[in-house]
């Protein structure tokens, strides 16, 4: 019945649906106009965060080593110039790695569940990773920013209270938490999207392996009772025979 | 070949199967802008995969794999403020270039709207007369899971249109 039904808006799709764009036809000029646009695909937007993160790390390396010269007398400080000088540039390092690691996803030659599957397994295993390095961007910056602070306003860093250790700590993880929050928020969306996809393409395959261990235990069954019938004459056939 | 001959050639099939890009931007796509954007990223993964296009295979298939491939996995966007009770297609009475179509056409159209993303998908293809074996090979499938989820979608979109007519 159902097939029966869809056969005929399977006739109307057969006979109509090509001549359904036939006033939305695509022109050269329209066509070299899209070929000229910027890509929204959430990878290109994924690698582009990377390279603005490793800029950032780079540029916020140069300015712990800025630090360093700068608090040269003072060798504590400088010492912690150099602590973030190292964090930066290792987390520049990393990125740039992750970077480097980023997938040609080769959306014209493999189908779409092996698309699904290399994009789950690069954002899981390297761009979370990424994600959270990302985000030591803002403390980071917050804290060379301050170290610039006090160098021209004090020449010095003043002895902190344990007030001032909450106030600037607090800054240093809300500034971390806003950055990450947003980011793993769009990065969870952009994941249960593929996921949902790939669970969709799963779906009915659960249901074939179902089937089929049915068939193979309905075989099994039926030659078992073969087995019984073929001992059981042959039993039947020995004791008639004594 | 150089550069501008490669242009060409992918202009010519490009505006020759254009039909394609048409069909799946509009099930995959709730507005003009959504739609927009769509063909923009459908052309661009195209012309970014050419060279990876084996003339042994159809065009015609090559170019829903990738179109599919990017309607599905490359394109999301987060809307927080839309919400559409509807999923429709973007053919609707409201379009002037689809007044006179057909109501079978319509409803199919609206229909297939209401359907998952693989699902949109496996039913294209099926529409499109494609084979058991090249819709395996666009999903990811095996044939018999093939056969399997088309019964089950086949009579999900039954129920849809019966519902909307």
């Amino acid at each position: 019945m159902e097939n029966i039904e869809l056969n005929k808006y399977k006739e109307a799709w057969k006979t109509e649906s090509d001549n359904i764009y036939r006033n939305k036809k695509l022109t050269d000029s329209e066509i070299m106009n899209f070929l000229k646009g910027k890509s929204k695909d959430i990878s290109i937007l994924f690698k582009s965060g990377l390279y603005i993160d490793i800029v950032l790390k780079f540029a916020l390396t140069i300015g712990f080593i800025i630090l360093i010269f700068f608090w040269k007398t003072k060798v504590e400080t400088a010492c912690i110039s150099g602590g973030l000088m190292l964090i930066s540039g290792v987390f520049g390092i990393l990125q740039l790695r992750c970077l480097l690691k980023f997938p040609d996803f080769e959306i014209g030659e493999k189908n779409l569940r092996s698309i699904i599957n290399s994009k789950i397994n690069y954002y899981n295993n390297h761009y979370k990773k990424a994600l959270y390095i990302g985000a030591a961007s803002a403390p980071l910056f917050f804290l060379c920013g301050m170290l610039f602070y006090f160098y021209y306003k004090y020449g010095e860093i003043r002895a902190f209270q344990i007030d001032d250790f909450i106030v600037f700590g607090s800054a240093i993880i809300i500034s971390y938490i806003i950055a990450i929050a947003s980011q793993l928020l769009q990065f969870r969306f952009q994941m249960n999207q593929l996921k949902s996809s790939l669970q969709e393409i799963d779906e009915d395959t659960i249901t074939e392996l179902t089937l089929k261990k049915e068939k193979n235990r309905r075989i099994r069954l039926i030659i078992i009772m073969l087995l019984f019938i073929v001992v059981g004459i042959l039993l039947f056939t020995y004791l008639l025979s004594s | 070949m150089n550069k501008s001959q490669k242009e060409t050639e992918f202009l010519d099939l490009i505006k020759k199967h254009q039909n394609i890009i048409h069909k799946i931007c509009f099930v995959y796509s709730n507005n003009k802008y959504d739609r927009q954007d769509l063909y923009q990223e459908i052309i661009l993964q195209l012309w970014k995969s050419f060279s990876s296009f084996k003339s042994q295979s159809a065009f015609s298939t090559w170019m829903y794999r990738v179109a599919l491939n990017t309607a599905i996995t490359v394109r999301k966007k987060q809307n927080i403020f839309v919400y559409t009770e509807n999923p429709p297609t973007g053919i609707s009475n409201n379009n002037e270039h689809f007044i006179d179509l057909s109501e079978e056409i319509k409803i199919l159209y609206n229909a297939i709207g209401h359907l998952k993303k693989v699902e949109k998908a496996i039913i294209l293809l099926w529409l499109e007369e494609k084979s058991y074996e090249e819709i395996a090979g666009t999903i990811g499938i095996s044939i018999k899971n093939v056969s399997v989820k088309l019964v089950r979608i086949k009579a999900k979109l039954a129920e849809i249109i019966e519902k909307l007519q």
